[in-house]
């Protein structure tokens, strides 16, 4: 590490300590707020409903609402931390070590993840929102990458809280029936019965964008069996056959992944036995399977992982510059990926 | 299998199963279509690779040209090349020769650009940049034809062996079809130290 950059992240890192020792004061009061909050939302939920019953319970409902609600000021200290890192600090630190890179806290490339057409395979269906966060642009030797942490979330049945709903409902039956037969009411009042739909992330991983090293026009997609929907290969025999599917000689890529292509000639031209032994190399090391897809001279890489990239932890000391050496280590990993690939070698005719 | 005991096996499954002829006869018209869908597969990839190596062809004049005038010591090479170009315009597409000729075409085309190191001049020509940049993938073409004409070669060779398809390829005469193979010279593990001492 040259001196330069050694005072550079010696000043950001007496800064991030001095933000972390304030996040640490707060996470004492938080770890009180916290329970405290979840205690009067359980509290809220039970006295809510009863007090269309028992209007004289008001006053009380209304005193819980407004300590919950003071109780929201609180953010948890460890997200705000590690907020401030990715907002503040982490721009600067690529701007100093890697020009070529800009860098956002959050955010992906809705374009590039439509055009990789993963998002179309039935895996995906039923996504409701997408979540991408340490989103990076840039070159790595001439060849344009993206990357970014990405979530897909879709709804998903909470049985807990619906069991939980229903067995209110129940309860409140009674009481429901007894109050309309005093007040004499005609119209008795609608009882919640259904189920409670919660979103949850279903996927999580790493999206990276990168223009490939040969020109080509057509699609090449490989798709892991155990994300390859038997829903697709049927509308594959009904609808007009896009994708003809193909086998390639790496055995173990032949046993976990299904490979479509438009031609295979493009196919083949696209998947070398040298690109075929380096996406294996990824899969070793990773210990997971990629989705990739290949289209008109691009290449989109979705690997499913649960690492944090940047992470930030207020437990851990910012003692001086060698705490952001992981973060580097994380930046260049990026860079090993895309020249793992041999993306950036251009002997072909894109130069 | 032989035809005769082809048409045995089919009688019989037919005779067996006529009460079930709605499935048995469907099964016996997708066997034999997909037969026939992988054999025409098969050409269409065999003709990818003669698309492939005619474009490489094409190339080769310009090439010629292009390093005539810096390389007055190589003229035997360039005659041969020149020479195997010709005659394969001449020989029959579908030949067994053919497949020998080019792959001796490569052999001496890769050789020539190895030669090309030597001539710094001709080395840093733009047009020489942009002939060997299409000569490779040219060269990179030509293998994912052949990976894929070799990819359709098995899948007609499995049905065409595999029961029961095998029975109806006896019946119609589906032939196995050869693969595409490395010659010789294309095995032999290259000597460096001779390369290193021209």
């Amino acid at each position: 590490m040259d001196e330069d950059l050694r005072s550079f992240l010696k000043e950001r890192a007496v800064q991030l300590e001095i933000q972390r020792t304030k996040a640490l004061k707060m996470n004492y009061f938080y770890r009180i707020a916290k329970p405290l909050r979840t205690f009067l939302k359980g509290i809220l939920i039970l006295l809510f409903p009863v007090t269309f019953i028992l209007p004289f319970l008001l006053p009380i409902t209304i005193f819980v609402g407004v300590l919950f609600l003071a109780l929201l000021i609180f953010n948890n200290p460890q997200e705000v931390y590690e907020s401030n890192l990715k907002n503040d600090v982490l721009p600067t630190i690529f701007n100093k070590i890697r020009p070529n890179f800009t860098y956002s806290a959050n955010g992906y490339n809705n374009r590039a993840l439509a055009e990789s057409e993963i998002l179309d395979k039935g895996f995906f269906a039923n996504t409701i929102e997408i979540q991408g966060e340490d989103f990076v642009r840039g070159t790595i030797e001439n060849v344009e990458v993206e990357f970014c942490e990405i979530k897909f979330l879709k709804e998903k049945t909470n049985y807990g809280k619906t069991a939980g709903g229903c067995f209110l409902s129940i309860l409140l039956i009674p009481i429901e029936i007894v109050r309309n037969l005093v007040n004499g009411n005609a119209r008795p009042n609608e009882i919640f019965f259904g189920s409670i739909q919660d979103v949850d992330v279903y996927f999580s991983g790493f999206f990276m964008y990168a223009d490939f090293h040969k020109e080509f026009e057509g699609r090449v997609l490989m798709m892991p069996k155990k994300n390859d929907k038997f829903r697709d290969r049927v509308n594959e025999i009904f609808q007009q056959k896009s994708f003809i599917k193909m086998g390639i000689e790496n055995p173990y890529i032949n046993d976990n992944y299904n490979i479509y292509t438009t031609n295979p000639q493009t196919g083949y031209y696209v998947l070398s036995q040298s690109l075929i032994d380096k996406i294996h190399i990824v899969i070793e090391k990773e210990k997971a399977l990629p989705i990739i897809s290949f289209i008109h001279g691009k290449m989109y890489f979705l690997i499913p992982w649960d690492k944090n990239l940047f992470k930030a932890d207020i437990f851990t000391k910012v003692e001086d510059e060698r705490y952001f050496l992981r973060y580097i280590d994380e930046i260049e990993s990026f860079e090993k990926i895309v020249m793992g690939l041999n993306l950036d070698v251009r002997i072909w005719s894109k130069t | 299998m032989n035809k005769p005991i082809a048409y045995l096996i089919l009688i019989i499954a037919i005779v067996v199963t006529l009460p079930l002829f709605f499935i048995t006869i469907p099964l016996l018209i997708i066997l034999y279509n997909g037969l026939v869908k992988k054999r025409n597969h098969v050409e269409f990839s065999f003709s990818g690779v003669d698309v492939a190596l005619q474009n490489r062809g094409e190339l080769i004049p310009n090439l010629v040209a292009s390093v005539k005038a810096y390389m007055d010591h190589e003229k035997s090479t360039l005659h041969d090349i020149t020479a195997l170009r010709n005659k394969l315009l001449e020989v029959d597409p579908q030949s067994s020769k053919r497949f020998g000729m080019e792959n001796q075409l490569s052999g001496l085309l890769k050789n020539l650009m190895v030669t090309v190191e030597s001539y710094p001049d001709l080395k840093a020509s733009e047009n020489m940049l942009h002939l060997q940049r299409s000569l490779n993938e040219m060269e990179e073409k030509i293998s994912a034809s052949r990976r894929a004409y070799n990819a359709a070669v098995m899948n007609l060779n499995n049905a065409i062996e595999t029961f029961p398809s095998n029975v109806m390829a006896a019946v119609y005469n589906f032939k196995m079809s050869p693969f595409f193979k490395a010659d010789e010279s294309a095995r032999a593990v290259p000597n460096l130290k001779e390369g290193f001492n021209k």
